[in-house]
């Protein structure tokens, strides 16, 4: 047992010293990802989990129990708190949080989290990241374009469901509230079962810039689930060990891309 | 030549005119119908995406087993309409496939489910039909308690409807399926190992 112990230390040690090195090639993203984003009758609940994750690379981070995990109907704007309701769950061998949720209604939902922030290490900063992601049920697809109003988020432009692979994706990045021109936009592709490999480590990571207004816009070349993060600065410090550290807002939406469909 | 030419001219600008003035949802005009149940009752909800309710929409509800029509509804402002579960159809568990046809052959259906409804106790129906209380006419005692076990019927309808809802819950067809899932997987197991075994022999 202790010798496995050991191996294990081992192997995670030698993971750390590569993370070490280049601290820019993983990009972390808070996840919050439904089994499915349109529901029908037949499909009347959804597994929704929460982790927090290098989505090419297929690492994780353990995600510590949000601050907040709320479902949002975006037609009523009266949301639904599901914190305590969190079962811990594993994603990529690293702790995570999981629900079976039960949709009662038609309309659009925010399922959004607010983690608490994370210390790395490597980065010698905290990173906290805001995110969330849509689903539409029975039919229902009005009010995705309002925004939740948090600290940080991606309020879609293009509907955040019943997307085509190739289609452009459009969304404003808010910082407390006003739009956040000139930021970075960091994006990945959700490589379930890391079946894909990257040509180079810049082929990993997409990045963006916000214009002036806060938009930006990204047209993934795969069906599949896409995680945008738009990042910046907090204007506060968290206290790590007593010492003031800064901390990495960030606003993150998953969106899934479908394949165009197969003509008979 | 010339009139006859104008005739027609002036009858496809009044078509146009009639065409463009009524009301006319495109394609990406769709119509939701949501029903639910509560108590002995079904509520339907009729709306466009986009756009609002249904206003006055057919509502036509269906036996899934036998197809036949067993009731017409309209929607009011709000889009909603309310009925009583058919008899018949609780007799033979049928499923009810409830359409709303809105104007200009805007159709959308949604189903009830018989287990949906069926395991709803009957009997009174909460926040159903109910004779309008008249605070003033409350004199005896008698009065008073009938007043209060419909105040009480009411406050507890959500609270019947979750419990229903969890009775419902109870077993889904997930958890059959998932059963049946661990059988099968099981058995193919078992049949892996014994057809090795065979092979061996």
């Amino acid at each position: 047992m202790r010798k496995k112990n050991f191996r294990n230390s081992l192997i995670v040690a030698v993971f750390s010293l590569l993370f070490l090195v280049p601290p820019q090639a993983f990009a972390h993203f808070g996840a919050v990802i439904p089994s499915s984003t349109m529901l029908d009758q037949s499909h009347r609940q959804v597994r929704i989990l929460f982790a927090f994750t290098h989505p090419f690379e297929q690492h994780a981070m353990d995600l510590e129990k949000p601050e907040k995990a709320s479902v949002m109907s975006m037609e009523t704007l009266k949301e639904d708190i599901i914190t305590s309701r969190l079962k811990p769950a594993t994603h990529l061998g690293h702790n995570a949080w999981q629900i079976v949720y039960k949709v009662k209604r038609p309309s659009v939902y925010c399922i959004y989290m607010i983690p608490k922030p994370y210390w790395e290490p490597a980065e010698e900063t905290y990173i906290k990241h805001i995110t969330k992601t849509y689903i539409a049920a029975y039919g229902a697809e009005e009010g995705w374009e309002k925004p939740l109003g948090l600290e940080a988020e991606i309020v879609p432009f293009t509907r955040p469901f019943g997307l085509y692979t190739g289609n452009v994706f459009r969304g404003r990045v808010y910082l407390k509230g006003k739009p956040a021109p000139n930021r970075r936009v960091e994006i990945e592709y959700y490589n379930k079962g890391k079946k894909l490999k990257a040509a180079t480590e810049y082929m990993v990571t997409q990045v963006v810039h916000t214009d002036d207004q806060g938009i930006f816009c990204y047209s993934p070349p795969a069906p599949g689930w896409w995680a945008f993060a738009a990042l910046s600065d907090a204007d506060y410090t968290i206290k790590h060990d007593g010492e003031p550290k800064s901390v990495e807002i960030g606003a993150v939406i998953w969106v899934r891309f479908l394949p165009w469909p197969q003509g008979k | 030549m010339l009139i006859h030419g104008k005739k027609i001219f002036f009858l496809l600008l009044a078509f146009l005119v009639l065409a463009l003035s009524v009301p006319r949802p495109g394609l990406c005009h769709r119509v939701n119908v949501f029903c639910w149940v509560e108590g002995s009752k079904i509520n339907c909800e009729a709306k466009f995406t986009p756009g609002g309710p249904v206003k006055g929409g057919l509502i036509e509800v269906y036996s899934q087993k036998t197809r036949e029509k067993l009731l017409t509804l309209t929607t009011d402002k709000n889009g909603r309409a309310t009925f009583e579960i058919p008899q018949e159809a609780r007799k033979n568990g049928s499923d009810l496939k409830v359409v709303c046809n809105a104007e200009m052959g805007h159709k959308n259906f949604w189903v009830v489910k018989a287990e949906e409804y069926g395991s709803v106790e009957t009997g009174s129906s909460p926040g159903g039909e109910k004779p309008p209380l008249q605070q003033s006419s409350i004199s005896s005692n008698k009065e008073l308690e009938k007043a209060l076990s419909q105040v009480l019927a009411e406050q507890l309808a959500p609270i019947k409807k979750e419990l229903a809802e969890l009775r419902q819950d109870r077993i889904s067809l997930q958890d059959i399926l998932g059963g049946l899932g661990y059988i099968f997987g099981l058995a193919g197991v078992a049949f892996y190992f014994l057809g090795k075994k065979e092979r061996g022999n």
